[in-house]
């Protein structure tokens, strides 16, 4: 789902034959990729790698206390 | 010198800081997090101060490049947050450094502390969209790790609830600024308001978004359909941590984040404030009932919490200014009683060595701070009066009246009496309950440092009312008025 959004964003800022919108004072730039998508999806990637890696490390540990995955009988907590 | 970036450096630089000396010294994390929060609540108020005179301050990180530039704002509404955040946060420091020695490498709880402030501090003082996500996720990670600090086969379980129902309104938020920044190609929030307003009536895009943020925010801030997370994370964090979370990080998250955007960015509409008041008089609801049945201490508590932000979103759902002003005191009020209640069932859990409603030794005779400073909070969240609860409680009831919804008045007062029953379900027990004292535990006394929060925080919720008196508190209340009134319905 994360991808799916990052993917959206990025194309959110896409243009037609764009081209890389890197600033030059010899270059005229008249059909530019929108960088700021770029930026923040790079952002987002990084955040959702450190929530994944979290999860993973919760995962592992959870596996020590249950010896299982099975989520019917991961269920300490009630009510 | 602009003070405004501070509020994100000091608890930034504490919490690179402790882990470089908190292996070799070994009370290194305890101090340096005491320090670092204190003078972010002196600079907070030192903020309420300048800001009662300037209303609004700018701060741009990347110098004239003002539309494209990174903005920091702080107006009447953050410099309000502020001062409640970074003041609990300064308490609650204080009281983990008595609490937290059970658990083995206190630093790294430290770190994740102060990477915690520094996540809230950035969602209130950011000035663009997308900033305060990346602060939000910062906040929110750092909690998920931090309920998980202790792992037990609970916590771990609760973190890991947390964290999955977390990740997915976070990508909810994400898709909503993505449109939003498709559709008005800024991601500043003053800009992008200005770009909203100037088109005619509510485009459906704008209700999309509308939606997703509702699902994100709500999410965050625990609103019924959305609340199943808070239990469970509330109820196995360490204690300091759930007085962070149910104090401070579902108001700032949720209910700052979502009155943030829907007041100040597209600008309140019938529709949302429906929806906003629907989801308020379900938690309020459901989440009192379902706090009858509890019969672990912090449970409750947590479940009252759901109850309780269900009365703030009621609040900004109603949207008049007196409504606005009863959510705002109510959101101050339960951020001191509630870290206050959380405080306090860590110091019963630790001199009675349970947390089980049925099998409480009854504290005041054993130790009257914990007892009395129990009582003031329940009192104060129930809304018994002279205390500032039972001001916000009533001021909401009147702006429901006031707004000609008689129903809404109606439901607030019956859960309120809700509230009424099931804190004095669990108060009875904590104060007068008469079962043995668990032989494991006897005679664990709290400290001086896990007592000090408590009676400070006891003090500030008799003393809160102050802020509804003319010329004190009014102008610190009133600016954050205000701001949130711009958006309101007209």
């Amino acid at each position: 789902m994360e991808y799916a959004v990052n993917l959206f964003f990025i194309l959110s800022g896409y243009r037609v034959q764009g081209r890389s919108p890197i600033f030059a004072s010899d270059q005229v730039i008249k059909n530019m990729v929108d960088p700021l998508p770029q930026a923040i999806v790079s952002t987002a990637i990084v955040i959702g790698l450190s929530l994944t890696l979290l999860l993973v490390a919760i995962a592992i540990r959870i596996y020590e206390k249950y010896g299982t995955f099975d989520i019917t009988r991961i269920n300490k907590l009630k009510g | 010198m602009n003070l405004i970036p501070f509020f994100v450096i000091i608890p930034l630089a504490a919490a690179f800081f402790i882990p470089l000396v908190g292996k070799r010294i070994k009370r290194s994390g305890d101090i340096v997090s005491v320090l670092a929060t204190i003078s972010l609540s002196v600079l907070s108020i030192f903020m309420a101060s300048l800001i009662a005179v300037q209303k609004v301050l700018v701060y741009n990180v990347i110098r004239g490049a003002v539309p494209i530039g990174i903005s920091m704002v702080v107006d009447g509404l953050s410099v309000f947050m502020l001062v409640i955040v970074n003041s609990i946060a300064f308490l609650v420091a204080l009281y983990s450094t008595g609490y937290i020695k059970k658990y083995t490498d206190t630093w790294k709880f430290y770190t994740l502390f102060m990477l915690m402030v520094a996540g809230m501090n950035g969602v209130l003082i950011s000035g663009d969209l997308f900033n305060m996500y990346v602060a939000l996720e910062i906040a929110a990670i750092a909690g998920y790790s931090l309920v998980a600090f202790g792992i037990d086969a609970e916590e771990l379980e609760a973190a890991f609830k947390y964290a999955v129902m977390g990740a997915v309104g976070s990508s909810f938020m994400l898709l909503g600024i993505a449109l939003l920044y498709s559709y008005t190609a800024t991601l500043n929030m003053a800009d992008m308001a200005a770009v909203i307003a100037s088109e005619a009536g509510a485009s459906k895009i704008i209700l999309f978004v509308s939606a997703l943020f509702l699902m994100g925010f709500g999410l965050k801030a625990a609103l019924v359909p959305f609340h199943a997370w808070l239990p469970d994370a509330h109820s196995s964090a360490p204690t300091p941590i759930s007085a962070m979370l149910s104090g401070l990080l579902i108001k700032v998250l949720g209910i700052y984040a979502l009155s943030r955007i829907f007041f100040n960015i597209f600008g309140m509409t019938p529709q949302v404030s429906t929806i906003l008041i629907g989801l308020a008089v379900i938690s309020m609801i459901l989440a009192g009932i379902l706090a009858f049945g509890q019969y672990d201490m912090k449970r409750l508590l947590a479940y009252s919490s759901i109850s309780q932000i269900g009365y703030i979103a009621l609040g900004l759902g109603v949207g008049t200014p007196l409504a606005i002003m009863g959510a705002l005191f109510h959101l101050f009020n339960h951020s001191i009683a509630k870290s206050l209640l959380f405080l306090n069932a860590g110091a019963i859990e630790r001199s009675t060595g349970t947390r089980d409603l049925r099998q409480m030794p009854g504290i005041l005779a054993r130790s009257p701070v914990i007892g009395y400073t129990n009582l003031i909070g329940t009192i104060s969240i129930c809304g018994i009066p002279p205390l500032g609860g039972f001001w916000s409680k009533i001021i909401i009831i009147f702006a429901c009246i006031q707004a000609d919804r008689p129903i809404l008045a109606f439901i607030a007062i019956a859960v309120s009496i809700l509230t009424l029953g099931y804190y004095f379900k669990a108060v009875t027990p904590i104060l007068f309950g008469s079962k043995a004292l668990h032989s494991c535990n006897m005679g664990k006394k709290i400290t001086v440092t896990m007592a000090i929060p408590m009676v400070v925080l006891a003090i500030l919720s008799i003393i809160g009312v102050l802020l509804l008196l003319p010329n004190t508190g009014r102008a610190f209340l009133g600016d954050a008025i205000i701001v949130l009134g711009r958006g309101a319905i007209r």
